[in-house]
């Protein structure tokens, strides 16, 4: 397997967006031999995992958030946990702990235990459900890549990606996830029931006997071979540029700001939602055969990276409008302003 | 890529830049129009209206030609928009926006812009040396003849209509203060080759004014009315034989309400149309053809017909219901009989509305209002608040579930959860065989006046305050040393103490 990390030639880097290509691309097919539909879906958590960052899924139940995540695992061979939250659990049910264990010699001694939250894709089920002492917990693996317990810092291995569910009907008993926490997930997937069409397959797959084995396409260094390809994905000014007026747009009173961010939108995106445009836009790019972000990249990619960095105000709880619109407007906005 | 590469590429993207800067500045000039003719608008009107303000004040000679005015209505607003069109067009444009632009039209994702760019990066990385291999690929294939860039334009919309209007009233006027009106078709220049401006379809002609003139001659035919009553009909036949209508003032005779004011025409007409059954047919409802309307329709008639009829005063009438001819008048009455508490078996006949077309009217309207509600049509009396001992085994005919006394309720608590086994709220019991005696007694309540004590000055005590009685002596004769119940040791001990308490010396003070 060549090395595609800071090609040096074209055609090195030619050779390694095709590869890039092939990859994802066969990952994708794997994942949809057990997962119908939802392609718009899987993409996201393909570009999340390629780019770098955490997913945030949000659908109702029964959508097959938890497999999909669970055959991406199987498909990457990538160490693979599952937290299922619930209100009574604390922070060390997920880092990890210190349990006192019988020595060799008859004495004891502290053993770290570690937690499901060291692995490569954790799957953080009803991320919603648990109280905001677990959910920052997750802050510091999430941002950092690393766990600190007591006096022991563990390093998390490369890559980590943290995909998170939340049940957008059942509010009672529910902790909303701090706007610091949802800013550091990349993308915010909204999961929606399938098309009729994609019934059958799913009936099928599920309730017969025909059992689906998720075959391993790649690996976790193939993973991180391919981060780097995608970082090294140049930015040209206009693009950048374009990034950066997006986010301003979602700030209210910023020159680059529509009417409905100004009525609507009580907290704007941050930098952070500028990095992830890129990052997104990068991903895009390769799969795109480009060798450069383009603009329709970062308005491609703006509406999964802001939505939920994004906060609204009531005006908008009361006139029906989410973060959707708001975005749209904004990217309408700089459109028209563009000759 | 190669020296030659590079140049090639360059060139290429230089010309598709100045290309794409010429279509730039018309778009952008084509913009400015669009946003500055409604702002232009206004000028049309503004320069007559000037003229016109002038002329009011006392300066009618100020008003120049009707040429003058016309040129200069059009002259100013073109000015603005050629104004404001150039300062856009020939705004400084750089390189790279004209290649935007291109890239935007043909959907190129940024290819020129971006191949632009990294041309002048002198430290490239191997992606972008692979992206200007693109861009000159996609350079060669562009060829700037075929590139337009999408101008909007400006349409007149519905704000432009009162501007139009405005300028053409404000110039007819001008014209007119001026004295200019009738020298229409006017030239604009003196020699030969001037232009001719046609005239707006605003100035009228002096043939239109000559057909205009006949068209006023001959009235308009007013369309017959078809006679409504008698006497129409017979005015309408004596109009037919002679053409003249008899001077003479007739007598009013009931129906046709000649002579009565309206007020009282409308009672009348009211009150007439009350007394005689409607004849009207009720509609039937839009897609619902199965309804039984006309199962309804001969019961309500039947017994509007049975009943009397009361005669009732013009004053009970609703405004609302006067004169509208229909028997639609509802039972609105707030007195309409005495009733007491045990008195209250309504005849519903006399509750009845007898107008068919109401009853559809009605479900509609409890369909409108999501269900059944109170109607004010169908108001009873109020339920009946006296206290009684109860109904016996009969239901209260009064139970509305609006309070006050009603039916058994249903019943709760814990035992009634209990499936199977049925809990009701009052038992009815029967009382042993024999006759039973039910005696009621009616205690009026009376307020009593409690006599308050007095207060007196409480003294010391001097004497003693009493003596206490001493019970009789026993029977059997003993000596009486027990000092009454006591007993004798108690006794003995009690007189001891008082004794030498007398005895003793005062204490020192």
């Amino acid at each position: 397997m060549t090395s595609a990390t800071n090609p040096a030639t074209s055609a090195e880097a030619r050779e390694a967006a095709a590869r890039f290509q092939s990859v994802y691309t066969n990952i994708k097919d794997e994942i949809g031999r057990m997962m119908v539909g939802q392609d718009d879906v899987v993409e996201g958590v393909l570009t999340a995992l390629f780019a770098g960052g955490h997913v945030l899924l949000e659908g109702v139940p029964g959508l097959g958030k938890t497999m999909l995540v669970r055959c991406l695992g199987e498909a990457v061979e990538l160490d693979f946990s599952r937290i299922q939250f619930t209100p009574d659990m604390m922070p060390a049910d997920i880092q990890g702990t210190q349990v006192l264990v019988e020595g060799e010699g008859g004495g004891h001694e502290l053993e770290f235990r570690q937690g499901p939250l060291v692995a490569n894709v954790v799957l953080a089920d009803e991320i919603n459900r648990a109280t905001p002492k677990t959910q920052s917990a997750l802050l510091e693996a999430m941002q950092e890549r690393q766990i600190t317990v007591g006096r022991r810092t563990i390093k998390l291995a490369d890559p980590y990606c943290v995909m998170a569910t939340q049940n957008p009907v059942e509010q009672e008993g529910t902790y909303p996830l701090p706007e610091a926490q949802l800013d550091r997930f990349l993308l915010k997937l909204i999961i929606d029931y399938p098309k009729e069409a994609d019934y059958d397959a799913i009936l099928d797959r599920t309730t017969g006997t025909q059992e689906i084995v998720i075959q391993p396409v790649s690996n976790a260094a193939e993973i991180t071979e391919l981060r780097n390809v995608v970082r090294d994905v140049p930015v040209p000014a206009q693009a950048k540029k374009h990034a950066i007026r997006l986010v301003m747009g979602t700030q209210p009173g910023s020159d680059y700001a529509p009417s409905e961010v100004n009525e609507y939108v009580a907290l704007g995106a941050s930098p952070r939602g500028a990095q992830a445009l890129l990052l997104v836009g990068k991903v895009r790019a390769l799969l795109d055969g480009r060798f450069s972000v383009s603009t329709d990249d970062i308005d491609f990619a703006a509406a999964n990276v802001l939505r939920h960095r994004v906060m609204l105000n009531f005006h908008a709880m009361s006139d029906n409008v989410n973060a959707d619109k708001v975005i749209a407007a904004v990217v309408a906005k700089l459109k028209g302003s563009a000759n | 890529m190669n020296q030659n590469h590079e140049s090639e590429l360059r060139e290429r993207l230089v010309q598709l830049a100045d290309h794409g800067r010429r279509e730039l500045r018309l778009v952008r000039a084509d913009r400015a129009l669009r946003d500055e003719a409604p702002r232009a608008l206004p000028l049309l009107w503004l320069i007559p209206g000037v003229y016109v303000l002038a002329a009011f004040v006392g300066h009618p000679d100020s008003i120049p030609s009707p040429g003058r005015i016309l040129g200069a209505m059009l002259i100013a607003p073109a000015v603005w928009l050629a104004f404001h069109a150039a300062r856009a067009a020939f705004q400084p444009i750089g390189s790279r926006a004209p290649l935007a632009a291109i890239d935007r039209h043909l959907g190129l994702k940024d290819s020129l812009c971006t191949s632009a760019e990294f041309l002048e990066d002198e430290r490239r990385s191997s992606f972008c040396e692979a992206a200007l291999e693109d861009g000159l690929q996609i350079a060669r294939t562009a060829d700037p003849r075929d590139i337009t860039l999408e101008r909007s334009g400006w349409r007149p919309g519905e704000e432009s209509g009162p501007h139009v209007a405005a300028a053409v009233l404000l110039f007819l006027l001008s014209l007119f203060l001026a004295g200019s009106f009738t020298d229409l078709p006017f030239m604009i220049g003196a020699e030969g080759g001037s232009t001719e401006i046609a005239a707006v379809d605003t100035a009228p002609n002096a043939k239109d004014t000559e057909a205009h003139g006949e068209e006023q001659e001959a009235p308009l035919p007013t369309p017959e009315k078809a006679p409504t009553s008698k006497e129409d009909a017979t005015a309408a036949k004596d109009k037919e034989k002679g053409g003249k209508l008899s001077e003479e003032s007739k007598p009013s005779e009931g129906k046709t309400g000649s002579g009565k004011s309206s007020d009282a025409q409308s009672q009348t007409a009211a009150s007439e149309s009350r007394g005689a059954p409607s004849g009207q047919t009720p509609a039937p409802p839009k897609g619902d053809p199965k309804k039984p309307l006309e199962s309804k329709k001969p019961k309500k008639k039947k017994a509007a017909e049975d009943k009397p009829r009361k005669p009732k005063n013009d004053e009970d009438q609703g405004g609302s219901t006067a004169g509208k001819g229909s028997a639609k008048g509802s039972n609105r009455n707030t007195t309409t009989s005495k009733w007491s508490s045990k008195d209250q078996v309504t005849t519903p006949d006399e509750q009845e509305i007898e107008d068919d077309e109401d009853t559809e009217d009605e479900e509609e309207e409890q369909e409108n209002r999501g269900g059944m509600q109170p109607n004010l049509r169908d108001r009873r009396p109020p339920v009946s608040r006296d206290l009684r001992i109860g109904f016996g085994n009969t239901p209260n005919p009064d139970a509305n579930g609006r309070g006050g006394p009603s039916e058994a309720k249903k019943s709760r608590g814990t035992a009634s959860l209990v499936l199977g086994v049925p809990i009701p709220d009052r038992i009815k019991g029967q009382p042993n065989p024999g006759p039973t005696r039910i005696t009621q007694e009616r205690i009026e309540p009376s307020a009593e006046d409690p006599k308050p004590d007095e207060a007196r000055a409480q003294n010391t005590r001097g004497d003693a305050v009493g003596t206490v009685a001493k019970p009789a002596p026993p029977s059997d004769g003993a000596s009486d040393e027990s000092g009454g119940n006591l007993a004798p040791w108690m006794s003995r001990l009690v007189k001891n103490y008082f004794t030498k308490r007398r005895s003793a010396p005062p204490a020192p003070k």
